[in-house]
């Protein structure tokens, strides 16, 4: 059971934003990509904010996203884009798919922990 | 980097006439070029002579712009006729320009010396010389505004992903060279209504495991692998696309279907090169990364801007212009 999902490809981004978020008391799985992000969403629906890039393999985050409106119902689990994306159409489809917030990379902890905080209830 | 900052190239001269240096000094300086000179003495007392001297010089990581040779042979016999054609052999991409002693042209050159150099010149037409540097290194105009802002980006980029380091960079510089550096590669493209080609990333594994070892980085492990240092370079070369994405390509400016060409990309394993199909020269950083507490070896970073599909330097400014609203990174844009 864990409160957040981080997705993202690269290693070195998933162990700094999971490490961060275990060091705030908070609880965290990881996906390398989209499709993988699903399918852990799939088994533990109890998620309350994922955390993903948006350019991946096999499945790019956005998609993930509408898939997770779409496909798999889920309203209710914020979602957050982390990327180096900035594109203001990347956004707005972002926004328009039910994402609720966009970090541009890279990743600064202490500049959002109290967001993270509040999305996840904690 | 400084707003004096210039774009330079380097090029290697093999020239023992003085009123001919002087020449290529002045060509040099007019063109940003960096000669460096190779060995014309006496060799009998052990020093190596031009031919080794060059060998080295190519075999090493020096990145080149072009190659300066005499027709007349240097102290030690060894004439830039022989030298030409056993260059082109080993470096195909280096232009070679010839200075002869009495033509302006390659009459009178056996028909390999032809085939080997790009260009001649005699020191009674100067105007030639700088004919070639603009035709064959020059020949692509890349924006000082562009180079800065890549440097920045990439600094920025090597300082997120990489914790206290001191990071340099080498003034940039244009090469027709197409030699690949260390193990690691990263190549990614770069597509605007201004600019269609890729983006390069080279270095040495072994500094990178060291890197990680020493947690300088957001992977924690004693034992990291390649799939660590693949990961650390995958990110830094995501960071520096972004970079260059949201500050020099505007939402509007996607190149059309229409413009999609492509062009196959050779690698050659054995003689360390790639081809991206131009020969145009291609525009390049050296970064160095130190550990102010030495706790891993210096890292060189190779960074290489091809634009071999496209570029149109006049519609930079536009774009630049364009992108009126630079993003904060880090901080969370609620929607």
């Amino acid at each position: 059971m864990a409160q957040i999902l981080v997705v993202d490809d690269s290693a070195t981004v998933r162990n700094e934003v999971s490490s961060f978020i275990t060091s705030n008391g908070m609880t965290c799985e990881v996906a390398v990509d989209g499709k993988d992000g699903l399918e852990k969403l799939k088994k533990d629906p109890s998620v309350k904010l994922i955390i993903s890039d948006v350019n991946m393999p096999n499945m790019d985050g956005l998609t993930m996203v509408e898939k997770v409106r779409g496909e798999l119902g889920n309203a209710t689990v914020n979602i957050i884009m982390l990327t180096t994306e900035s594109d203001p159409r990347m956004k707005q489809r972002g926004k328009a798919a039910g994402v609720k917030g966009w970090i541009v990379k890279p990743f600064k902890g202490d500049n959002v922990v109290g967001s993270i905080k509040k999305l996840v209830g904690a | 980097m400084s707003e004096e900052t210039t774009i330079v190239s380097k090029v290697l001269v093999h020239e023992c006439n003085d009123n001919a240096l002087s020449y290529l000094k002045t060509a040099c300086t007019q063109h940003n070029l960096v000669g460096l000179k190779v060995s014309t003495g006496d060799n009998s007392i052990g020093i190596k002579d031009a031919s080794n001297e060059i060998d080295d010089v190519l075999k090493s990581n020096v990145d080149l712009g072009a190659i300066f040779l005499a027709e007349a042979p240097d102290q030690n016999g060894i004439s830039g006729v022989d030298l030409c054609v056993k260059i082109r052999k080993t470096r195909p991409e280096l232009p070679i320009f010839l200075r002869r002693t009495n033509e302006d042209s390659d009459k009178g050159l056996a028909e390999e010396v032809k085939a080997a150099v790009t260009g001649c010149y005699h020191t009674n037409n100067i105007a030639a010389l700088d004919e070639l540097i603009d035709a064959y290194i020059c020949s692509m105009y890349y924006p000082i505004e562009l180079a800065h802002g890549i440097q920045e980006i990439s600094t920025d980029a090597f300082s997120n992903i990489i914790h206290d380091t001191k990071i340099s960079c080498d003034l940039p510089y244009l090469v027709k060279d197409q030699i690949i550096y260390g193990e690691l590669f990263s190549l990614i493209p770069l597509e605007s209504n201004w600019c269609r080609g890729y983006m390069m990333l080279q270095t040495t594994e072994n500094e990178i495991l060291e890197l990680i070892r020493s947690d300088r980085t957001g992977i924690s492990s004693s034992r990291p692998d390649s799939r660590d240092t693949n990961s650390i370079l995958n990110e830094i070369t995501n960071m520096i696309w972004g970079g260059i994405k949201s500050r020099y390509f505007s939402s509007e400016d996607t190149p059309s279907d229409a413009h999609r060409t492509q062009v196959p990309i050779i690698v050659n394993h054995s003689q360390k090169h790639i081809s991206f199909g131009s020969t145009e020269p291609q525009l390049c950083f050296k970064y160095t990364l130190k550990d102010p507490e030495k706790k891993f070896s210096d890292i060189t970073l190779y960074q290489r801007l091809v634009f071999n599909l496209s570029w149109s330097p006049e519609k930079f400014a536009e774009s630049d212009k364009a992108v009126d609203d630079f993003v904060d990174g880090g901080e969370l844009e609620f929607f």
